[in-house]
């Protein structure tokens, strides 16, 4: 997993979260998101998708079960994959996480897995 | 005799300051969690959600000091966060294909009262958001 952390030196108080990722099936890329994204870190965690979503990828699915927080800036982050991959799906996203893609009107964008 | 809607209970108010930069997101949140602890699971998350879009927006366009302040009594919670940043939040209608703009969206959405207040007399601005507790 690769441990992202924006602000190392001066505060231990920026959110910290986990990426990594496997293939399933003849074409889906699994990316798994765990700890919390909020603007402190959706760069570092922006990155890492980034790259993981580099190679031609047609499906990707967003595993959040271990996602304990995410914000705006996270779902950008998410966003911008279904921006660069034909079909992106979420798996297990928290209630809150339902909500939020609900209410912001992304449920088309970013649909939950089936 | 009290008011139909005067406070059931004495109101509690904890407030916070925090630099702005962008660990100071993380650092509200904490706080907030931290003072709310007691507070149901599906309330504190949205609570938790619309704290981080507020502080957001204050570290992204003022990069100046923050206050947030939670009032509680028996029966509500509000959250109030200033900044003494220039010119006012937006509420925007985001396109699918637009990657920002959804904060105030968030807390529309997701409390049961908000607002923006411009602090008279000088720049900043106090934006809250109140929920009722079940």
């Amino acid at each position: 997993m690769d441990e992202l952390d924006d602000d190392k030196t001066s505060n231990l108080e920026s959110a910290e979260a986990s990426v990594d990722q496997w293939r399933e099936g003849p074409d889906a890329l699994v990316v798994r998101v765990t700890g919390e994204v909020d603007m402190s870190n959706a760069a570092s965690v922006q990155e890492v998708v980034e790259q993981a979503t580099a190679t031609d990828v047609q499906r990707l699915i967003f595993d959040l079960g271990g996602l304990e927080f995410i914000d705006s800036s996270g779902l950008a982050v998410l966003l911008a994959a279904a921006q660069r991959v034909p079909s992106v799906q979420l798996r297990n996203p928290s209630p809150i996480v339902r909500r939020v893609v609900e209410v912001t009107g992304l449920s088309e964008t970013l649909p939950t897995e089936p | 005799m009290l008011p139909l809607d005067a406070p059931a209970t004495a109101t509690e108010r904890d407030c916070r300051k925090f630099a702005g930069v962008l660990s100071s997101v993380t650092s509200a949140r904490r706080f907030v969690v931290e003072a709310l602890g007691q507070v149901p699971k599906p309330l504190l998350d949205a609570v938790e959600l619309m704290v981080s879009e507020l502080a957001s927006n204050c570290v992204q366009h003022t990069a100046a000091e923050f206050e947030v302040c939670i009032v509680r009594d028996k029966r509500m919670l509000r959250v109030e966060v200033t900044d003494t940043g220039r010119g006012l939040p937006v509420l925007r209608q985001p396109a699918a294909a637009d990657l920002r703009g959804r904060g105030l969206v968030i807390v529309k959405e997701l409390a049961d009262e908000w607002g923006i207040v411009p602090q008279a007399g000088q720049s900043g601005k106090m934006v809250w958001f109140a929920v009722r507790r079940q």
